[in-house]
Parts: C-alpha cells; sequence; structure tokens
C-alpha cells in the first residue's frame, strides 16, 4: 500500500473558531493507481492535498507513505519525505520566475544532494520527457501557459517520487492545452508512476480511474471508473 | 549547497541592485570611516616617531625655569623666578651619568646684513655639541669650537635658508656679516633641515658666550637641552635634575620639565581617542548598517514568500532556507565590508597626501592587514547577526500558507 490514511482529521484555529477541514478521512492508494479527489472549494480537498503531499501533518489520525507514518513527522523530516516521494504540479505553476526550465527542473534533485553533472543529466531527460528538449534554457516568462505546466511536471518527475500530485493541473490553461496537459498525466500514468489529482471539474477528474467524491471534509463516495490494467 | 545558496545570495543581490547598494551603504560608512581614520592615525605616529626621532626622540629633555603659573585662571609671575645660567648646564650635566649631552639653549630674532642684503634670522646661542643634538650636519666650513665659546669670539655659522638669502650665489664661508650691528665672521654653513614641516635654515648659531655677554648683555640662559642614555631614564633623571637645581637655586624654585616621551605619550593619547572615536562611529554604523541588513532582508522574506513555499515544496529543509537567507545577508555585508574598505583606504590616502600637502613634508598613510581584515569580519559578523531573524523567519514558513500567497 503507498498511501494509507486512517481517520484523519484537521482542525485549523481560525480567531476564536474552529475549523473542521477533514473530519475523519480513510483512504487507501495503492502503487500505480490514477485517482482524481473531487469536490467543490470549501469540501477540504485542499486540505486533504495538502496532508497527501507532506505539507502539513493531520491534527489526528495516522498516515503511512510507502509504509513509513509521516503524521507525527517534523519539518525537517516532511522535508525529506516531499522531496523523495510527491511531485507536485500546481494550478500556477509555481516556478521560479528568474530560473530557466532545467534551474527550474534541477530544484528537487539540489536538495535532495544530486551532484552537479547528475542533476543536470536528470533534469535533462526529464524535460526531454514532457516535450521541451529545445525550451531548456528559457525562462518561465519565455514560455507559454501549457510549456511551464510541462517544466512543473518535468520538475515533478525529476527525483522519480512515488506520487505525482497534481492540484487542478490544467486550471490556468484553455482547453486544448488542457487536453495536453491531461494526456500526458494519461502518458505518465501508463508509465508506471501513481497519479493523484485535485480537482473540482468533472471532465477533468473522469480521466482517472478511480473517483474519490469530497464531501464538508469526509468521503461521499469512492467509485471505480474503469478497472486498473494488469500490471 | 553552501556553494548553491552564495550563488543564489549574489543573484538576488545583483537582481535588486539599487535596493542592495543603498543597504550597504551604512556598512560602507562604518567601515570606511574606522579604516580610514586608523590609516591616518597611524600615519600621524610614523610621523611624530621618525620627526621626533630627528630631535632626539625619547631621549629628548627640555628644561626650563617657571617664570608664570596659572593662578584661579589667571597668569602670576612667580616671585620666586630663578632664572638660568650656564652653571646650571654644569650642574644638570654633573647629577646624573644617565645623560649623553647636555647644552644651553639661548635664541632671539636678529637682523643679519650683507653689502645690501638684510634678513630676519633666528640667533641661537649655541655650545659645539649643538648640531650633535640634533643630528644636524655642517655642509660647509666648521661648527662653533670651544675656544669659540671660550674667547666669546664673533663667529657664527649660517642655515642653508639664512645663507642663500644673504649671500645669494657667493661663498659664505669667510665673509664678514653684520648680527644686529656687530661684526662676525661667517665659519660655517649647515645643510638644509626641516621638522615637522619647518625649516631650520632661518638659524644662525653664534657662541652662547657671545651672544650673552656681547649681544644680549646677560648671564642667563633660556633654558637647557638634555639627552638621556637611554628612553626608559626620564623618569630617573628628571628628579635628579630638579634636586641638583633646588639644592642651587632654593626648594621653591620652580622649573618645567618637557620630554620626548611625554610628548610620545601625548601622541599615543591623542591616537588611542581617535581610535576610540573611530571605534565609536564604526559601532554606530555598523549598528544602523545592521539594522538596514535586517530590514532589507525582511523585505526580501516577505516578497519572496512564494519563492521559500515552492523551495519547500520541492523538499528544501527549513535548515538549508535559515543558511539561504543568512548567507545572503552576510554576503550583503561582506560587500558593504569591501567597499568600505577600499573607500577608507581611498580616503585615508587622500587625507594623507592633503596633510602632507599643508604641513609641507611627507606623511605616510599606512593601511594595516590587521584593521581591514577585522573590518571584514566585523562586517561579516554584523550580516550573520542581523540576518538570523530574517532567515528564521523563512524558515518557518508554513509551506502550505507560503505557496498560497500570490
Amino acid at each position: 500500500m503507498l498511501i494509507e490514511l486512517k481517520q484523519i482529521e484537521k482542525v485549523y484555529v481560525r480567531g476564536e473558531e474552529e475549523v473542521h477541514a477533514l473530519r475523519g478521512v480513510d483512504l487507501q492508494v495503492e502503487q500505480n493507481e490514477y485517482v482524481a479527489i473531487m469536490g467543490p472549494s470549501g469540501s477540504g480537498k485542499s486540505t486533504l492535498m495538502s496532508i497527501i503531499g507532506c505539507l502539513d501533518t493531520p491534527t489526528r489520525g495516522t498516515y503511512l507513505l510507502a509504509g513509513v507514518d509521516v503524521s507525527e513527522m517534523n519539518a525537517n523530516e516532511l522535508a525529506e519525505a516531499r522531496n523523495r516521494e510527491i511531485g507536485f504540479v500546481f494550478q500556477t505553476f509555481n516556478l521560479l520566475p528568474r530560473a530557466s526550465a532545467l534551474h527550474n527542473v534541477e530544484l528537487p534533485l539540489l536538495y535532495a544532494g544530486v551532484r552537479r553533472r547528475s542533476r543536470r543529466v536528470q533534469a535533462e531527460e526529464a524535460l526531454r520527457r514532457v516535450g521541451l528538449a529545445d525550451r531548456m534554457e528559457h525562462r518561465p516568462s519565455e514560455l507559454s501557459g501549457g510549456q511551464r505546466q510541462r517544466v512543473a511536471i518535468a520538475r515533478a518527475l525529476a527525483n522519480r517520487p512515488s506520487i505525482l500530485l497534481a492540484d487542478e493541473p490544467t486550471g490556468n490553461l484553455d482547453s486544448r492545452t488542457g487536453a495536453e496537459i491531461m494526456a500526458l498525466f494519461d502518458e505518465l500514468h501508463a508509465e508506471g508512476n501513481t497519479v493523484i489529482l485535485v480537482t473540482h471539474e468533472r471532465e477533468i477528474a473522469l480521466r482517472a480511474r478511480r473517483l474519490v467524491h469530497i464531501k464538508d471534509g469526509r468521503i461521499d463516495a469512492d467509485e471505480l471508473l474503469r478497472p486498473q490494467p494488469l500490471p | 549547497m553552501v556553494w548553491e545558496s552564495v550563488v543564489i545570495a549574489l543573484t538576488q543581490l545583483w537582481a535588486h541592485k539599487l535596493r542592495s547598494v543603498l543597504t550597504l551603504l551604512g556598512m560602507l560608512v562604518g567601515v570606511g570611516a574606522v579604516v580610514s581614520i586608523v590609516s591616518i592615525s597611524e600615519g600621524l605616529r610614523r610621523t611624530v616617531y621618525s620627526e621626533l626621532g630627528k630631535l632626539g626622540g625619547a631621549n629628548f629633555l627640555f628644561v626650563a625655569p617657571q617664570q608664570w603659573v596659572q593662578r584661579d585662571g589667571r597668569w602670576v609671575q612667580l616671585a620666586d623666578y630663578v632664572p638660568m645660567k650656564m652653571a646650571d648646564v654644569e650642574r644638570i650635566a654633573a647629577c646624573s651619568d644617565r645623560l649623553s649631552m647636555v647644552l644651553p639653549v639661548l635664541s632671539k630674532g636678529a637682523q643679519v646684513r650683507f653689502a645690501k642684503a638684510s634678513y630676519e634670522a633666528e640667533l641661537q646661542g649655541a655650545t659645539p655639541d649643538y648640531g650633535r643634538a640634533w643630528e644636524w650636519q655642517v655642509e660647509r666650513g666648521r661648527f662653533l669650537l670651544d675656544r669659540d665659546v671660550a674667547g666669546l669670539r664673533r663667529v657664527c655659522v649660517l642655515g642653508r635658508t639664512a645663507a642663500e638669502e644673504v649671500f645669494g650665489p657667493i661663498d659664505p664661508v669667510g665673509q664678514e656679516v653684520k648680527i644686529d650691528g656687530q661684526r662676525f665672521v661667517v665659519v660655517g654653513v649647515m645643510a638644509e633641515r626641516a621638522i615637522f614641516g619647518q625649516d631650520w635654515g632661518n638659524q644662525v648659531m653664534v657662541p652662547v658666550t657671545t651672544a650673552q655677554r656681547r649681544m644680549l648683555g646677560t648671564d642667563e640662559i633660556q633654558g637647557v637641552l638634555a639627552h638621556t642614555v637611554a628612553p626608559t631614564d626620564g623618569p630617573v633623571v628628571i628628579p635628579r635634575i630638579l634636586a641638583a637645581l633646588r639644592r642651587a637655586h632654593g626648594e621653591r624654585a620652580e622649573y618645567r620639565i618637557e620630554s620626548g616621551q611625554g610628548i610620545l605619550d601625548q601622541v599615543e593619547s591623542t591616537i588611542l581617542v581617535m581610535k576610540l572615536v573611530s571605534g565609536g562611529i564604526a559601532g554606530i554604523s555598523l549598528l544602523v548598517g545592521g539594522i538596514g541588513i535586517m530590514n532589507i532582508m525582511l523585505v526580501s522574506v516577505a516578497e519572496r514568500t512564494r519563492e521559500i513555499g515552492i523551495r519547500k515544496a520541492v523538499g528544501a529543509k527549513p535548515r538549508i532556507l535559515l543558511i539561504q537567507f543568512v548567507l545572503e545577508a552576510v554576503v550583503l555585508s561582506l560587500c558593504g565590508g569591501v567597499l568600505g574598505v577600499l573607500a577608507g583606504v581611498g580616503l585615508g590616502a587622500g587625507i594623507s597626501r592633503v596633510i602632507a600637502q599643508y604641513s609641507q613634508q611627507p606623511f605616510p598613510s599606512v593601511v594595516s592587514a590587521g584593521s581591514a581584515l577585522l573590518s571584514l569580519g566585523l562586517s561579516s559578523a554584523v550580516g550573520l547577526f542581523f540576518g538570523i531573524y530574517p532567515a528564521v523567519r523563512a524558515a518557518r514558513l508554513n509551506p502550505v500558507e507560503a505557496l498560497g500567497r500570490e
């Protein structure tokens, strides 16, 4: 089991009042699954993504990531877990604006302690994989939206993480470019990557093999859209 | 990883050139002030030591009778004023074997005439030791001899400037001049000389006895100049001189004694004051510079919240971000320090040149590697100290919130 969430609760204190973002989530994700987490805004899906992505820790409950309990980890251990296990793709791309595409993709490798030479080799490989072999030295401002998201995907792939975690990856793209990006996720899944999509768009969510509905901090429905291909 | 952080730091500083320059201005001023003041005070010390060295340096003593004292803010003539005479020279010479040379001091302004030329000179009543005491060489002819002094002879030795003013191209040795209307034979001309930028060439030396009897009509002298064998002899010799003089003239006779060591001590304490003042300036401007750095680093952290979030999301540990932002602050303040050292060296050299020109003597500008290194070390320390708080803020940022901020 790659991801195992048991009775995850998350409570934020906002001023005087407590906000229960998650109220006991149980979720299991296997290796090479393609899961979409869907829900309206305020449903807790972003909080869930933060916890799965090790950006945040749950208030209660346990989270086993590749068999390791990450729910009690400190900031340094979480950073290491993110670096090793998670590749993020964000709606707003979140690239460093002053850095070249190559440098952006090298970033997780830098923090993994990979040496300069192999860092470059791995980053170039990831950029080639997303079809940006000829844009490596370009800065984000010199790239189109779709190209920026490809750089972000290359960055997410660079350190060969266990999970690709995408938060509304097509939200800032036109529909044609969005479709291209989704086709890329399909390919990456077919190559053996575990993909988790967080979205509020049904159309996007339906690309996945499994659809998890979240509502008011709880899992509302968990449906299998099409059978997993046999390994 | 540290190297990467330095590169990131330099890139950031370059990206915000104007802001960086304004921020490190504080460091620049502080470090520059210290380096230039230290350089000037070292120059002052060297100049004083080398110039005073020509006068015997720390061995030099000057004894004169105290004629005036200050009482309740007014100068009053002492009733017990005892003028010094040639016999006092003998007394002082006899009082200690730690004195290598003792000579009378007697000087006045005098008119030197030859043919139609006239020159306002400084007349010195001298003994044969006079030239040796000041390490002053005779250029032509000879200096005064014992028999000149013993015989109250009307002979004189001219300073270089006096000789040129009075005689022009003519060789003065053997010529007859009139000094205050009396005839003197020129027996020698001294070499060129200046101390603390002041020309000694306007002096005219005549035997002290001649000056007393034939020109001033007195048996008094103005004071006594002595050299101790070693600089440390002063504290031993000075009480003995006073004792010898009071034995002869009574316990109430007052004298003032100046020593080369005393002058050097004064210079040292002046330099110390300069260094303390510069230290104060440095402290204040490093504090101000440090606060500036902290301020700009806080701005930088706030502006780059999203970048910090991105770096955290891809696995930057808090410790790495801490190092990165502290290094940025250190690089910034170190740049200020380096520019400050350069500015200080330039300023010190410039001021030294002005002093040299104004005082008409060489004035070295001395930059010690020690003060430069200390300045650089201090400015790094300031960057480190004032960079820690903003860096901690960066390191502790919550990644979810940091990413959420546009």
